[in-house]
């Protein structure tokens, strides 16, 4: 079959650049992402108590343990407040990112939309990358919730490293990216049910020394804990926020992070791509 | 300016659903089978077939949404499969369910987002929308409104409005009036006529609505159990009538004799022939604007060419009547097919 001169119309799709990325980030995250959600209030309030409950939750429990002020050895000096503060501000926030995609992809399969997004000329990862931009705000913007009533109610001591903080956050955001994939692929194949989101939330809080260090955790599971991103990126964020510990005191969590995110995005992305064919093969991309 | 459409060969099989991951799959569905034709560009291809025929099967193949068991589409010589990205930038659909925006979002900020993934700015898209938002009634007041309170017929009117925002080259119009009022309805289709034809867009129109089909359509192409096959131009396209024939010789054979006819011919007394391989023999349908006149010359031409004329058909093609029949020839359907 032979190629003909391909002449599109006057605002067929034009070539990106650096200001049709801003423009799609702006439009994935004020648009579909911040609209979208604020326009149901019911969930806006429900989603912010979510953040700042469990926060109490512990506070009372270590309260009632006696531990709530004690300056413990496997806890680095730092009071247990301050360690389940940060273990739960950021455990939230990987664990919100992990399922967000998926989330993403199950809510546009009701909506009937994800078919007219994967139709457009914008790559379906670029798609999936854009889509993460509006949750890790949103998740971000919990952490930094619970940091305050951490800070402002239960009386977290902060010695801060700027920098430090900056810089974990975005390597922890980013080597979630792969298990979001991982789960948002997941979403888009069964349709209903996640476990790989279902298992790093409930996992992570064990295993990640969210709640208590992975010192006290026994030597024989204890690797699983260094299996995961997270763990690192707690110890980093610990030490930038509660130690002021700079980026060189915390450059192999870092380097963990960055490693971890360069494996498993690509396999992520693969992964995804694999079962967006698999789909477009049984005709099941909008079912759900 | 409209883009080509080439289908070579498309089949397009399901698997069957498994109860389990290890139970054995169900048994397997085609919804496409060895599907062959072309649309040129600018034209409007209408595809008609009773439910679960194919016809949405194929559109979404064509918008790269589906992938095909075997053989080969190509939009503008693009690959539906191996350069689907370059697809996509050429193609734009209009669906028939009102599940194509955000409910959340209103008129305006849906039109943002989606002209936003083919990286239009906003100031010319408000540029772009201006004249056609009037043409179809959507004035700013109604684009300002959440989409969730747009009745079918203006929610499908937002459809049409990003689609020519778009200006693709090619545009797929999957039931474009269904569920619409009659005057909804014709208003979709004088849209659809005066549009896509200045834009001269190649259109492809699956429709129920055979009245869409007689009054946009300039071929149409029925599918049933996952067949196609190319029947011509509607009746009200061009007021031609069909002469149909079954005859027997190589098809090179039956070419050249149709274009004897055609240069021996008066003017405008053939309008043009498709011609269609079966086991035995070939289908010729010749479209002209007397029948009865044209026959002769006709039979005469094949005569001289040495070809085997065995049948000749002279009723009127009816849209409903040719759909009815060609259904009822087919007997039951089998099973649903899923797409």
């Amino acid at each position: 079959m032979a190629t003909e001169l391909v002449r599109p119309g006057p605002h067929a799709a034009r070539p990106g650049g650096l200001r049709a990325i801003l423009r799609k980030a702006y439009l994935f995250t004020y648009l579909r992402g911040w609209l979208v959600w604020s326009s149901y209030r019911a969930q806006v309030g429900l989603t912010i108590v979510g953040w700042i409950v469990p926060v109490f939750v512990f506070f009372l429990v270590a309260v009632f343990l006696g531990a709530a002020g004690s300056s413990i050895s496997a806890l680095d000096g730092s009071s247990y407040i301050a360690f389940f503060v940060v273990g739960l501000a950021f455990q939230g926030f990987v664990s919100n990112l992990v399922g967000m995609l998926a989330q993403r992809i199950r809510s546009e399969q009701m909506m009937g939309t994800l078919e007219l997004v994967f139709l457009s000329p914008t790559n379906p990862g670029a798609v999936l990358i854009y889509s993460s931009l509006f949750g890790v705000l949103l998740n971000l913007l919990s952490a930094v919730a619970i940091m305050v009533v951490g800070v402002g109610l239960l009386g977290v001591q902060l010695s801060l490293n700027l920098p430090t903080v900056i810089v974990a956050t975005i390597l922890l955001a980013v080597s979630s990216t792969g298990l979001s994939l991982v789960a948002a692929a997941f979403i888009l194949w069964t349709k209903q049910g996640n476990p790989v989101a279902l298992f790093f939330s409930t996992f992570t809080q064990f295993f990640a020394g969210v709640l208590f260090p992975v010192a006290v955790l026994p030597a024989s599971i204890r690797w699983l804990a260094y299996s995961i991103p997270l763990t690192f990126g707690l110890d980093a964020l610990r030490s930038g926020l509660l130690a002021g510990g700079t980026l060189g005191s915390v450059a192999p969590s870092l380097a963990y992070m960055a490693l971890y995110a360069v494996i498993t995005i690509p396999m992520g992305l693969g992964l995804f791509r694999w079962v967006l064919n698999r789909t477009k093969d049984e005709g099941t991309i909008a079912t759900y | 300016m409209g883009l080509s459409i080439e289908v070579r060969d498309l089949t397009k099989r399901f698997p069957g659903s498994r109860s389990f991951p290890w139970s054995p799959p169900g048994r397997e569905s085609v919804a496409l089978s060895g599907v062959t034709f072309d649309v040129r560009p600018g034209e409007i291809f209408s595809l008609i077939g009773p439910n679960g025929a194919g016809k949405t099967t194929l559109l979404k193949i064509l918008s790269t949404l589906l992938l095909p068991t075997s053989g080969e589409a190509r939009i503008g010589g693009a690959d539906v499969v191996r350069e689907e990205a370059q697809v996509r930038s050429r193609i734009s659909l209009v669906t028939n369910s009102e599940r194509s925006f955000y409910y959340r979002l209103s008129g305006w900020e849906n039109l943002r987002f989606f002209c936003g993934l083919y990286n239009m700015h906003e100031r010319d898209l408000r540029e772009r929308m201006q004249p056609l938002a009037e043409t179809l009634g959507l004035t700013e007041t109604v684009l300002a409104r959440d989409y969730r309170t747009y009745s079918t017929g203006t929610q499908r009117k937002l459809q049409f409005l990003r689609a020519f925002v778009l200006d693709t080259p090619v545009l797929f119009l999957d039931e474009p009036t269904s569920s619409l009022d009659p005057v909804s309805a014709e208003e979709i289709r004088r849209v659809i006529a005066t549009e896509c034809r200045a834009r001269r867009q190649t259109v492809v129109l699956s429709a129920n609505n055979l009245i869409d089909v007689e009054r946009l359509a300039d071929r149409v192409a029925m599918i049933h159990r996952g067949r196609l096959e190319v029947l011509g131009a509607p009746p009200a396209g061009t007021g031609a009538q069909p002469i149909r024939l079954f005859v027997r010789a190589p098809t090179p054979t039956v070419l050249a004799a149709l274009e004897a006819f055609a240069r021996g011919a008066e003017p405008g007394a053939p309008v043009r022939w498709e011609i269609d391989e079966r086991a035995g023999g070939v289908v010729v349908r010749c479209w002209t604007r007397d029948p009865r006149a044209t026959l002769p010359g006709l039979l005469e031409s094949f005569w001289q060419a040495g070809v085997q004329v065995e049948q000749v058909d002279l009723r009127p093609f009816v849209l409903e009547e040719e759909f009815l029949r060609r259904v009822d020839e087919a007997g039951p359907e089998p099973e649903e097919v899923p797409g």
